[in-house]
């Protein structure tokens, strides 16, 4: 697929480039600052953008700030969002949105992994870290009804808001699917959210609850 | 009465005066010898009131006053003259008219009287004291008169020769009425003191000291004829009194009545002067009873009684001073009383020393008085009561009173009201208030410096939240995103190879161990700045309060806080639950912020053991606290959980 890349670190970038060339994508444009991804996206229309979430000018969240600006003039555009440690201040409306990933940039050398995030969210899904997963919740009020949620419960919807299925998430923690479906049974009614089997929804339906908090 | 009328008024006396010296002097000079030369100096001192005369009349036409004060040297110089005339009859050389002059001259003396009768009648301000005290004013020329006829006798009648009996009436009549107008006259001055106003007072108090010269001098010629020195020689000093001191004494009075700080001078002399007298009464009463009790040696009476006399001086003496104080100058010692009131209340903590500029200004009743003072940071420059910068320039010198303490200068009281007595008064009162007023300055220094100390430490703690979010961003940027692109690198090499070959899991480790030093860097930045706080306080909170492993209950609004005070608040969170966990043994913190009026307030409550004590890190979360202007206080009684509250002022 064609693939934006902006970042500002020009060894990570070069890195990145060659990781996704081998994995046989097309590097359509690699650009350093915020202003400059704005403008490649609007001229190269790629299938998905991996973005630096702190990139110059300000070296703030300019990254995140511009993902937003492009989500709200490219609603389909997948994104993926690369960063040192978890700034999730931005990235709430984002999340919900679906196409949408966020991952720590050491997640790159897990490379079999990285190259899953990058088809599943091109592919219109979620791919969060597990340590963003933790931020987001964590921006929620501690006394809102996640905090109803047992401790292996929040596990298993950290899990889910990763994009991973049922079974990704059963073989993870060593226990059968079912197990987890009895989880995920539990924390949709202790959320007050009816149950459905897709899980990309069951990740909105929880994230766009966690946005309203 | 304008100066020329002033002026006018001025001449008979200095007519009188002219002549009677001329007469006077002539009769020194004459053949006749009728006065000794060596009194011709004395007899001139009588010009001297009456140049003193024409003194006041120029400097100050005040109605009668000047003349008047001529006239006491006039009508002395010209009754000496009147009589000396009429003795030359007696001598070899008869004046011509001496015949006519001396049935007069036997009973001129009251006249010479009268000057000072009318000074003391108009003085200080020309009028009399009331339409009633004319009385006065024609019963002592009725009595002189009276006297004068009643004395008088034709020409070489010998002295000790009793008038013939119709005169008597006239001297009967005379003599008392002469006594009453001086009684009178003098109550004058008496009823002025009391009734008068501060400038009123102070001149008569002028007169007084001078007045009470007078029975000292006449009581030390006294004691100077009985031990043997010439009466005329003995009286000179008592005639300088009379006829120097007084009239003196009303010029200044006139003129400059605020020269001097009378009331201080006489009030002094007075307490002296009484003092000197009951010592005196003491010593010969213990005189009188040693020579009872030891009359084997009189030595040891006369020496116990002046140890008994030496005992009592200085309590008797300050006794009478402050009573002659209050008497005469109650205003100043009223004034002392309030300050010094004062300065036990600030001693004894009742009031604030830096209420010193309210007390002087209540004491020397100067509503505009303002207490200015100088401390070491501002230069040169003073500063007011609260700190203020504050300048005596454009105020005029005369208005300024400056604080002196050895060779520094501490301050200036800046006078609303000037004179010179107002400007003795105030020094007095800043003297009397020295300590509270050092003290204020002092306490101001310290505050300046505390102020100053505050905004150094605020700034260190700024630039360390900054260092420390730069060094936070350093390792996130730098280290950890250059171990990132090794272990790509490796990654990419790895690659070349298939997982048959023994490196290619020897690369895995080496991956492995990168993405740990990653995560390790990853936390230790955290450890140096939580970047969970960039998400916001709330964010940051949530999260530790996720990670802790008793329930915590969490009560917080997404607030926009500069990074300092954020920072802040969520050490002493962290670490005010590190110590629950560790200390308390509870089972759930409540954490609540709140942000009101400028100013977070945090506050940490377990339910635990209670009793936490300095050692719990609170010193440290304490002094992170206070590092940005904020306050820490703890409450944590036995059994009865802790509860840490920080309060840390923010602008936003």
């Amino acid at each position: 697929m064609r693939i934006l890349i902006a970042e500002d670190s020009t060894l990570f970038r070069e890195g990145l480039s060659r990781l996704l060339t081998e994995a046989g994508h097309e590097i359509v444009a690699e650009v350093g600052d915020a202003g400059a991804l704005v403008d490649a996206v609007r001229a190269d229309r790629p299938d998905l953008c991996v973005i630096d979430v702190r990139m110059p000018p300000d070296m703030e969240a300019d990254g995140a700030r511009a993902a937003l600006s492009l989500r709200a003039e490219f609603p389909g555009l997948p994104m993926l969002l690369l960063s040192q440690h978890v700034e999730t201040r931005h990235c709430v409306p984002l999340v919900a949105s679906g196409s949408f990933g966020y991952l720590l940039k050491d997640r790159v050398l897990r490379i079999d992994d990285f190259l899953d995030a990058v088809r599943r969210v091109a592919a219109g899904g979620s791919a969060l870290d597990p340590a963003v997963v933790g931020a987001l919740l964590a921006v929620t009020h501690a006394r809102s009804p996640l905090t109803a949620l047992s401790g292996r419960e929040r596990e298993v919807l950290a899990l889910v808001a990763e994009g991973r299925s049922n079974a990704a998430i059963a073989a993870r923690l060593v226990v059968s699917e079912r197990t987890v479906e009895t989880h995920m049974r539990s924390v949709f009614a202790k959320l007050d959210l009816l149950d459905t089997d897709d899980s990309h929804r069951r990740v909105l339906a929880v994230l766009a609850f966690l946005t309203h908090q | 009465m304008t100066r020329s009328e002033a002026m006018r008024s001025m001449v008979p006396p200095t007519v009188v005066a002219a002549a009677g010296a001329g007469v006077l002097v002539s009769a020194a000079v004459g053949p006749a010898g009728a006065v000794a030369m060596a009194e011709l100096p004395l007899i001139l001192l009588d010009l001297v009131p009456v140049a003193l005369g024409w003194l006041v009349a120029r400097r100050a036409a005040r109605g009668p006053v000047a003349p008047a004060l001529a006239w006491t040297g006039a009508a002395t110089i010209g009754t000496h003259a009147v009589e000396i005339w009429g003795e030359t009859f007696a001598g070899g050389a008869p004046w011509p008219g001496s015949a006519v002059v001396a049935v007069v001259g036997r009973g001129f003396w009251p006249w010479q009287l009268m000057g000072f009768t009318a000074l003391m009648l108009v003085f200080p301000n020309g009028l009399l004291p009331g339409r009633r005290w004319r009385v006065f004013a024609w019963s002592a020329p009725m009595a002189a008169a009276l006297i004068n006829i009643g004395m008088a006798a034709p020409a070489g009648t010998p002295p000790e020769q009793s008038p013939p009996s119709w005169q008597i009436p006239f001297i009967v009549v005379g003599l008392p009425l002469l006594l009453a107008s001086l009684l009178g006259a003098s109550s004058a001055l008496v009823v002025r003191f009391r009734a008068g106003g501060l400038r009123t007072r102070q001149q008569l108090q002028w007169i007084m000291l001078a007045g009470a010269s007078v029975p000292v001098l006449l009581a030390a010629s006294w004691g100077l004829v009985s031990v043997g020195v010439p009466g005329d020689l003995a009286y000179s000093g008592f005639l300088i009194g009379i006829l120097v001191l007084v009239p003196a004494a009303v010029t200044v009075a006139i003129l400059r009545h605020d020269l001097f700080d009378i009331d201080q001078l006489l009030g002094s002399s007075l307490a002296w002067l009484l003092t000197s007298l009951v010592s005196a009464a003491v010593f010969s009463t213990g005189v009188l009873a040693g020579s009872q009790l030891f009359s084997a040696d009189s030595r040891l009476g006369v020496t116990s009684a002046g140890f008994i006399t030496a005992l009592c001086l200085l309590p008797i003496h300050q006794r009478l001073h402050g009573f002659v104080g209050r008497v005469l100058d109650s205003e100043r010692t009223v004034m002392l009383d309030r300050v010094g009131r004062f300065v036990d209340d600030v001693r004894e903590g009742r009031v604030e020393p830096e209420a010193v500029e309210r007390a002087l200004r209540d004491a020397l009743r100067d509503p505009d008085l303002q207490l200015l003072l100088s401390v070491p940071g501002h230069g040169a420059g003073l500063v007011d009561m609260f700190g203020e910068a504050a300048t005596v320039d454009g105020v005029s010198e005369e208005r300024c009173v400056p604080l002196v303490t050895g060779d520094h200068r501490v301050g200036t009281l800046v006078l609303g009201a000037v004179s010179q007595r107002r400007r003795r008064r105030a020094r007095d009162a800043a003297m009397a208030a020295r300590l509270p007023i050092e003290v204020s300055r002092l306490r101001l220094e310290l505050r300046e410096a505390l102020v100053d100390v505050r905004a150094s430490r605020a700034r260190l703690s700024m630039a360390t939240a900054a260092e420390r979010k730069r060094l936070e961003r350093d390792l996130h940027d730098g280290a950890q995103q250059r171990i990132v692109a090794v272990g790509m690198r490796l990654r990419a090499a790895q690659r070349q190879l298939t997982p048959d070959q023994p490196v290619y899991e020897e690369l895995d480790m080496a991956v492995e161990g990168l993405e740990a030093t990653v995560i390790a860097l990853r936390e230790l930045a955290h450890g140096v700045r939580p970047g969970q706080l960039d998400d916001g306080l709330a964010s940051a909170l949530t999260k530790l309060a996720r990670d802790s492993p008793v329930e915590v209950d969490l009560d917080i609004a997404e607030l926009e806080l500069p990074d300092v005070v954020s920072t802040t608040a969520y050490f002493v969170v962290a670490e005010a639950i590190t110590n629950a966990l560790k200390h308390a043994g509870t089972d759930r913190i409540n954490v609540s912020v709140r942000h009101h009026a400028g100013r977070l307030t945090v506050r940490v409550c377990d339910h635990g053991l209670g009793g936490a004590h300095e050692a719990f890190g609170l010193t440290s979360m304490r002094d992170r606290v206070e590092s940005v202007g904020g306050e820490l206080s703890v409450r944590s009684e036995t059994a009865a959980g802790t509860q840490i509250t920080a309060v840390i002022p923010c602008a936003s």
